[in-house]
């Protein structure tokens, strides 16, 4: 066990007598007493060292402290034997400066001000550099698709898979719910007006027009766009981004635009396995609850419910597309030099990805509202 | 006198599926010496570093820390090859950080505690509140090995302390770890391919080559008896030049 510090102030105080260890475990306790010391202190006193056990350099900075303030001329004599201590205080001495400020951030309203500010330039900032980036990529898509052979169809063919196929069976299975959750208050509600056989068309209608379509863009949100956005931001930290630079290749042309092909191809796929899902679950619910049968829902639906429901659901499937993947890269391209920074950027990656969907999805609602579609 | 070693290594063996690392490895290491660890890439030295500070474990053998003379283990530092400085804490809260963890020191003395070992690996105050990734890689270097003084440990590890910096800075840098050693009466454990750091620095140096300690003592013993890559290694034309310094430097 460690021996705990302690010290005796001696005639009268000319001189300071250690005992115990003097580390960095030990002088925790000391630090007031000590800080009273200063004053009882007489100018000039001298330190007795020959009792003292372990000392370290926090203990040696912490006792040349309190003495450089008696002293007149800075200058601490030491006296007894100690195979350590003598060269610790002088070390710790030599290496004593005073602190600098932590840098000054303004407080209070004008801080607040300050920070809005900023916030809003930022946001600002960020609004002018999608737009740039939307545009640059729109550009080399429209290269590669003038010219196949440049496309990368290799990656396109894995992102398709990792970030498309894998992702089929959650996006499918909550459909499948929202299908079902849909069919029921339907059942539900409908009933209470006797009309409960439009449930049918109610499912057909929500899942086809907007649920389908949402659900797979906000899962894709949450799921590729942060992947995405976590791949490209740590290629950037580790300079692969440069280094890809220096040997001619554009990250746009190898990292961006497979990504971007890769989600314009599946999500609407995607978008399709949603709908079935949903309206399967749709009709496990009329069955169910309802008595009508799966022919007769087919019918129903084929009968009842214009084909333009389906396409008014699957046009936004690759502007969704668009959007999440070109945010998802624009943010890993982001990414600075540290680790917050990775982290922040996967966050607004998928922030601004699923706020992104809704905005558009609202607008494409009041546009096809208005168009009588 | 055993009681003179600080870390006794025995008979380490580490094995990576079919790939053999570490064959038998014996190793001292004496208390408040520089003990320089050199060898071709690729011989473990770095794993042997990880191994002894417990954050890998050897297939088979014992490495054995030497008590203090109060019976605690001996604290340790670590300084990684890239500094491993936590890039969203300032230099000084990096140097504050084991301190928070493992003392009850007040805010005040614990700051000024941290920025005494900043200015002892001679970053000057007003660097302190720097993120590390707004300094140079040799500030880095310098802000990990003060990390790694911050509790005082008795043995401080350096993985390639002078890798990536320019010759100046990387003799600077061999000054302070001596300095420091002294000063303070550490116990080095330093991993290296720098030929003037061995020169400079070490008291002794360990040569890892095909999984054992192909030869141990001091640089000029070894040079003396040296065979094989051994004797490439310090009378190649690097060798030789680093040599030379030594002599005519000091």
């Amino acid at each position: 066990m460690a021996h705990e510090a302690a010290f005796d102030l001696l005639d009268e105080g000319r001189a300071l007598a250690l005992k115990g260890d003097w580390t960095v475990d030990t002088i925790a306790a000391l630090e007031g007493e000590l800080r009273a010391l200063g004053e009882r202190l007489q100018p000039g006193a001298t330190l007795d060292v020959s009792a003292l056990g372990r000392m370290d350099v926090a203990g040696a900075y912490l006792i040349g402290r309190t003495l450089r303030g008696a002293q007149p001329d800075g200058m601490i004599r030491v006296r007894g034997e100690h195979p350590s201590a003598r060269k610790l205080i002088e070390t710790a001495g030599k290496s004593a400066k005073e602190p600098a400020a932590p840098p000054d951030h303004p407080h209070g309203i004008i801080g607040l001000v300050e920070v809005i500010g900023r916030n809003v330039a930022a946001i600002g900032e960020e609004i002018i550099e999608t737009m740039g980036f939307f545009g640059e990529t729109l550009s080399v898509l429209g290269r590669q698709l003038l010219n196949p052979t440049k496309i990368r169809w290799v990656s396109v063919v894995h992102t398709m898979e990792v970030a498309g196929l894998n992702a089929a069976p959650i996006i499918a299975l909550l459909s499948f719910f929202i299908g079902l959750v849909v069919a029921y208050l339907g059942a539900r509600i409908l009933g209470d007006f006797g009309a409960s056989v439009f449930t049918v068309e109610l499912v057909a209608f929500s899942v086809m027009r907007e649920f389908g379509v949402v659900i797979t863009a906000v899962l894709l949100a949450g799921r590729t766009a942060s992947a995405f956005t976590a791949e490209i931001g740590a290629m950037k930290m580790r300079q692969e981004i440069d280094a890809m630079r220096v040997m001619g290749i554009e990250p746009m042309d190898a990292l961006v635009a497979p990504r971007v092909l890769a989600m314009l191809v599946m999500t609407p796929i995607l978008t399709f396995a949603a709908d079935m899902a949903g309206l399967f679950g749709g009709l496990l619910v009329s069955w169910a609850e309802l008595g009508v049968s799966p022919n007769m829902f087919f019918s129903r639906i084929s009968e009842l419910v214009p084909a333009q429901h389906f396409w008014v659901g699957m046009v936004k499937a690759p502007v969704f597309a668009l959007v999440l993947s070109i945010i998802a890269c624009k943010q890993g391209l982001s990414v600075g030099g540290d680790v917050a920074s990775l982290g922040s950027r996967v966050t607004t990656s998928v922030v601004q990805s699923i706020f992104m969907v809704i905005l558009i999805d609202a607008g494409f609602a009041l546009w096809f509202l208005e168009m009588d579609l | 006198m055993s009681e003179d070693i600080a870390i006794k290594v025995r008979g380490i063996v580490t094995r990576f599926g079919s790939q053999i690392v570490h064959n038998g490895i014996n190793l001292d290491v004496r208390r408040g010496e520089i003990l320089g660890v050199v060898g071709p890439s690729g011989t473990g030295k770095s794993v042997l570093l990880r191994e002894i500070v417990a954050l890998d474990e050897p297939t088979d053998g014992t490495i054995e820390f030497t008590p203090l003379e109060n019976g605690e283990q001996p604290r340790i530092g670590v300084m990684f090859q890239d500094g491993a400085l936590f890039s969203t804490l300032t230099l000084l809260e990096n140097v504050e950080a084991p301190l928070r963890e493992h003392t009850d020191l007040s805010p005040e003395l614990r700051s000024e505690i941290a920025g005494l070992k900043l200015v002892m690996t001679g970053l000057p105050p007003d660097s302190h509140h720097k993120r590390p990734s707004e300094i140079s890689g040799g500030m880095r270097k310098r802000a990990a090995v003060a990390r790694a003084l911050a509790l005082d440990p008795a043995i401080l590890f350096l993985d390639e302390p002078t890798a990536g910096l320019d010759p100046i800075s990387a003799e600077q840098f061999d000054r302070l770890i001596e300095e420091l050693a002294r000063a303070v009466g550490l116990t080095v454990f330093l991993v290296t391919h720098d030929l003037d750091t061995l020169h400079a620095v070490c008291d002794r140096v360990a040569v890892l080559y095909k999984g054992k300690v192909a030869a141990i003592g001091t640089i000029e013993q070894i040079a003396a008896n040296a065979t094989g890559w051994v004797k490439e290694y310090f009378s190649g034309p690097r060798g030789r030049v680093a040599e030379r310094a030594a002599r005519g430097g000091v």
